[in-house]
């Protein structure tokens, strides 16, 4: 139910110059306190002073809230979503009171089917860290001719916090989070909930995802390839990304990995210490020096770049996709960085869904989505993160407004795809040009959002820091 | 010593089914198949441990497991007793007998077809500039910890894959149990046909239009799922359970579940034969929706496999009827009719094999289309079998248009109007074939050794190369029939700017892709000899097409240093010279001034792809077109 007599603003706030995730709305209405509500807060690894940044927005962070966050929400475990509690982390024990955290229901300690998954990620995640730490490998990711595939798995475990051989962080830090929350204040959303922040009045939240059915989540590219109906389940492609990693780091294999019996097991140190006379002909033209073209001792590289492209991807396809409802129906879309099958999962649920309480209409997503004025794009506007048509184009509010938290300059020098330029002139086209972006140029999007205002009557209003640390939109209902 | 004539076959067991099915009871009799390939010729080179032969090398290190398994000796008398290895999924020489078997058989089927013999792609060596022959493909049975296979441009090579089957999702596999890709025929037979097809046309794995890279998949599972129905033991076991009748969902539901347990590449190719609507007709407006390769590529698949349905119920009718006692009898057959029916789906598959791998000569250089696939169908049919009483090409024709595949600028559908065009001014390769006195003539004289018949169409190239730059470049019927540019005069359409000039630097650089000679046989007699010539040409592309203007219109070599161009324009065309009276039967041209086509690969490319790969970085020249497809990725 909305309350139709409830009227103020709603501030959202980017903050710019970092390749992460890290949001404040500030809800303001006469006579009454101002809310603070955090999404995400956290900088890319690769960012050069990333973390002196992030002491700035911190430290902005402290003085416009005063300490007090009425909601935390933390979409998922990537590094540019979570670094900022963890560089920070100090400040956040010590002076940041959280009132209510919401997680996703993949962060349960208690469901089974969410222990089930950080299982199955935890291994990857291990698989992947062995190879990070390895420095062999990192000698590979560098250098004037780097192997592209390794390369790609570096530049993705950037996402994990995992640079420099580090271990993976986002667990450690969530936990953190939720023991300074404490349990009674952590809730953990499904999708079709809709959630009413305790402290704060006349806005609620629809939750869209992440998906609990398996085969949404496994869905990270919108075209339907052939080869996603087997479930090449990800155990065994991070195990065979260890064993490899553990030849070069001279471990033996095992024996219950090995394809064949005793019989006929033949071990390569073995062979290759052969004398002469002993060695069999494939053996002399595998090893045989004109021919080392053809040596296939590098083909797993392609293999483990696979498993951390499908790794980064599942972890963002389990984002808690929230759509902040305001008093006068308008709504703000935080999809974290949802991949197409969370989309997908959209219309498998109304919200709330069923069985639906007495006295309140359920909604579809199409309803929802019509209705945005807001959109934060999600993965720094990558390619797979916004459904097109099912997506941005039901997003037909003319106030709609677009927020990309992104430095150009950081993914060009990693050579990645963001903004992805058919997506970005997409927004531009349905925003009409009204597009937000870390690093632009701020005297060009001021202008833009002049000429062409949200709404005749009660526009939204663009402010910015001083230094440019962030950019606000305010959203009147 | 020995003199005894050696045998015409060597025959080698294989699995004809996935090994799974052999703890099924259904197909646990037919499991196995044995596979006859022909023995080595005296002038050959001898079959040795490994196994290594003429055209491959099976060298089984598993960079996996760290192991290196002892090579399979076929020539061991125990083994050549028993028709090789019985067998198995615990013995790694199993495994290499196995690739070998099918490869070879797929090797050989090419070569029956093509009436010539079959050549790997040769390698760049960037040290001296040139093409080095690749005798033999490797093939690594255990080279990869992971359920793919694929074949590698880079290092001429054919990979398989094994892993676990997972213990709580295995799919139909034993849980915990190992699965090995090099044991699936047809996983084999596809692959295989990915470095055969190479070696013809090198350059369709280049991405050029969704149509390019579909081509090279749905070719090879063609390839793969024709030779799945030359098994006797697998093709038996159908017709028996079906009551003599090739519906397609019936036969496709059994062998797509092989299919998808092992690779999960045939659950679009299911898709694509079952999607019809409720006339049993399937929507011919696909093809134009979808643009993902696979997806593209099921496609043409399932044209080719209605074609196969057609064809074998045309031939099977007159049996049917005879045995046509009442529609209750229909699901025992006589064990006799069975066994002439399979004879009969067995001849279907092979000649719709052939149709399609005839074909292969009558395609362009280069961005082949799938149109153009059914035009050179049905010419290589045609050329070959002027008279068609089965009606196969008919049956072609109408199962491509079912499916929307259409060629473009042809007037209809009538087998004669999907011919290729002749030349357009009458020409004859007279110097060519009967140089003067002087000039090294063009030597097609049938080579039986498989690299001195390189080294022949090597020289033969060359000896092209230069007759086409002595006689193209005055006479203009030439330079159009070849769709390149010979010179840099300044006429209307000149676009020489961005061509690559020659050594000499004054023309622009035309390279002669391949020369072959084929000699193929008809059914009625019919001795076809013809000689194939490629032509191609480079030409910078770039995706502004201001860009493109501006470079197109500069001095090929001239004081301004070109600009750094995006990809690269193909142009083209083959040749089919009739050897009998050297006149040029047909051209399949794409020329390299082609500005629509040129504006179609710049939106392809312009347009990007969804793979997740490329989220992160661009494509790169190392990646292998063929793994990233198979991965999904």
């Amino acid at each position: 139910m909305t309350t139709s007599t409830l009227h103020g603003t709603v501030s959202v706030r980017m903050y710019r110059g970092i390749l992460g995730d890290c949001f404040l709305l500030r809800q303001e209405v006469e006579n009454k306190e101002v809310k603070h509500i955090l999404i995400d807060c956290g900088v890319l690894q690769g960012v050069t002073g990333a973390k002196v940044l992030m002491k700035n927005i911190v430290a902005d962070l402290l003085a416009t809230t005063g300490g007090k966050l009425d909601l935390l929400v933390v979409t998922h475990e990537h590094h540019d979503h979570l670094s900022g509690f963890l560089y920070e982390q100090d400040t956040f024990k010590n002076k940041f009171d959280i009132r209510e955290f919401w997680l996703a229901w993949t962060e349960s300690p208690t469901d089974p089917r969410a222990i089930e998954l950080r299982q199955r990620f935890d291994k990857t995640r291990n698989a992947l860290s062995a190879l990070v730490s390895n420095p062999k490998m990192a000698g590979l990711a560098i250098g004037e001719k780097p192997d592209i595939h390794i390369k790609t798995v570096f530049g993705l475990s950037e996402f994990m916090g995992m640079k420099d051989g580090a271990r993976p962080t986002g667990a450690s830090t969530l936990d953190m989070l939720k023991e300074k929350a404490t349990p009674a204040r952590t809730r953990y959303l499904e999708p079709g909930d809709v959630a009413r922040p305790q402290g704060i009045e006349g806005l609620k939240a629809y939750v869209l995802g992440p998906p609990k059915r398996e085969d949404r989540l496994r869905k990270d590219t919108p075209s339907p390839g052939a080869d996603k109906e087997v479930y090449l389940t990800r155990q065994e492609d991070a195990h065979a990304v260890e064993i490899q990693v553990g030849h070069l780091n001279g471990k033996a294999v095992d024996k219950v990995d090995l394809p064949f019996a005793l019989p006929h097991q033949r071990a390569l140190e073995t062979i290759e210490k052969r004398p002469p006379k002993e060695r069999t002909l494939t053996l002399e033209l595998y090893f045989d020096p004109a021919a080392q073209w053809r040596q296939i001792d590098d083909e797993w590289y392609s293999s483990a770049e696979t498993l951390a492209l499908k790794m980064d991807s599942d972890t963002n396809n389990t984002s808690l996709v929230l759509a902040f409802e305001l008093a006068d129906e308008q709504i703000l879309l935080f999809p974290g960085d949802a991949q197409v099958g969370n989309w997908l999962s959209w219309t498998d649920q109304t919200y709330p869904r069923s069985p639906v309480p007495a006295g309140e209409r359920a909604l579809t997503v199409d309803e929802i989505l019509a209705r945005v004025t807001l959109y934060k794009v999600g993965h720094h506007c990558s390619h797979n993160a916004t459904l097109r048509q099912l997506g941005l184009q039901k997003m037909t509010d003319p106030r709609l407004v677009a927020m990309i938290p992104l430095v150009t300059k950081v993914a060009e020098g990693n050579d990645w795809n963001m903004p992805y330029p058919d997506l970005y002139s997409a927004l531009n086209t349905s925003t009409k040009n009204r597009v937000l972006i870390g690093d632009s140029d701020i005297a060009t999007e001021t202008a833009t959002f002049m000429r062409i205002p949200t709404a005749a009557k009660n526009p939204a209003v663009l402010a910015y820091h001083p230094t440019g640390l962030w950019v606000e939109v305010k959203i009147t209902f | 010593m020995n003199n005894y004539p050696p045998p015409p076959m060597r025959k080698l067991r294989v699995y004809a089914f996935d090994p799974q099915a052999s703890t099924q009871l259904e197909t646990a009799r037919v499991s196995h198949a044995t596979i006859q390939i022909p023995w080595e010729e005296r002038w050959e080179a001898k079959m040795q441990p490994g196994p290594v032969n003429e055209y491959f090398e099976v060298i089984d290190i598993d960079p996996g497991s760290a192991q290196f398994y002892d090579p399979v000796d076929l020539d061991d008398r125990h083994l050549l007793a028993q028709d090789g290895l019985t067998p198995s999924e615990g013995d790694p020489r199993f495994h290499q007998q196995m690739v070998f078997a099918v490869a070879m058989k797929t090797v050989k089927l090419f070569e029956r077809a093509l009436g010539r013999k079959v050549y790997w792609c040769p390698q760049w060596d960037e040290q001296s500039n040139t093409y080095k022959e690749v005798r033999k493909l490797r093939i690594y049975p255990h080279g990869l910890r992971e359920a793919n296979a694929y074949y590698s441009k880079d290092k001429k090579a054919l990979l398989f894959g094994y892993f676990k089957a997972s213990m709580s999702d295995p799919g139909a596999n034993l849980p915990g149990s190992w699965v090995f890709t090099a044991l699936s025929h047809d996983i084999i037979a596809h692959e295989t046909t990915h470095a055969i097809l190479d070696g013809l046309h090198r350059r369709y794995s280049e991405s050029t239009s969704s149509d390019s890279l579909a081509f090279h998949e749905a070719f090879a599972d063609i390839v793969a799922l024709m030779m799945h129905f030359t098994l006797p033991e697998a093709v038996s076991m159908y017709v028996a359970g079906n009551g003599g009748s090739l519906n397609q969902r019936s036969w496709l539901s059994g062998l797509a579940r092989q299919f998808g347990e092992a690779t999960g590449r045939y659950a679009a190719l299911r898709e694509a034969i079952d999607d019809k609507d409720s006339q049993q007709l399937p929507d011919p407006t696909l093809l134009s929706k979808v643009g993902e390769p696979h997806q593209r590529g099921a496609i043409l698949v399932a044209a080719v496999f209605d074609a196969f349905v057609s064809i074998y119920e045309q031939r099977s009718a007159d049996l049917l009827r005879l045995a046509d006692n009442g529609e209750g009898a229909r699901n025992r057959l006589p064990p006799e009719l069975v066994q002439r029916l399979t004879r009969e789906a067995i001849k279907s598959a092979d000649h719709v094999l052939r149709m399609c791998i005839r074909a292969l000569d009558y395609l362009p250089p280069v961005d082949v289309r799938f149109g153009e696939f059914l035009r050179a169908i049905i010419t290589a049919d045609t050329d070959l079998i002027p008279d068609d009483p089965m009606q196969y090409r008919l049956a072609m024709i109408q199962a491509f248009r079912r499916r929307g595949i259409l060629p473009a600028n042809c007037l209809s559908l009538a087998p004669d109007s999907l011919l290729w065009e002749a030349a357009a001014v009458d020409l004859v390769a007279k110097d060519l074939l009967k140089a003067p006195k002087g000039t090294p003539t063009l030597d097609i004289t049938p080579q039986y050794q498989r690299h001195k018949g390189f080294r022949q169409s090597e020289r033969n190239r060359r000896i092209v190369w230069h007759w086409i730059m002595k006689v193209c470049g005055s006479n203009s019927g030439w330079a159009d029939a070849l769709g390149v540019i010979f010179n840099t005069d300044r006429t209307p359409g000149y676009i020489a700017g961005s061509l690559f000039p020659r050594f000499n630097g004054i023309e622009p650089a035309v390279e002669v892709h391949s020369v072959r000679t084929c000699r193929r046989a008809g059914p009625d007699g019919q001795d076809l000899r013809q000689l194939v010539i490629e032509v191609t040409q480079k030409r910078q592309g770039f995706l502004d097409k201001h860009k493109q203007a501006i470079q197109d219109q500069q001095d090929m070599v001239g004081p301004t240093p070109p600009l750094t161009s995006d990809f690269l324009f193909r142009g083209g065309a083959t040749l089919i010279i009739d050897l009998r009276d050297r006149k040029v039967r047909y051209v399949i041209r794409k020329r390299i001034d082609d500005e629509e086509r040129l504006a179609f690969q710049r939106d392809f490319l312009g347009g990007g792809t969804d793979s997740l790969a490329l989220t992160y970085r661009d494509a790169h020249a190392n990646d292998n077109p063929f793994a990233m497809m198979h991965r999904g990725v």
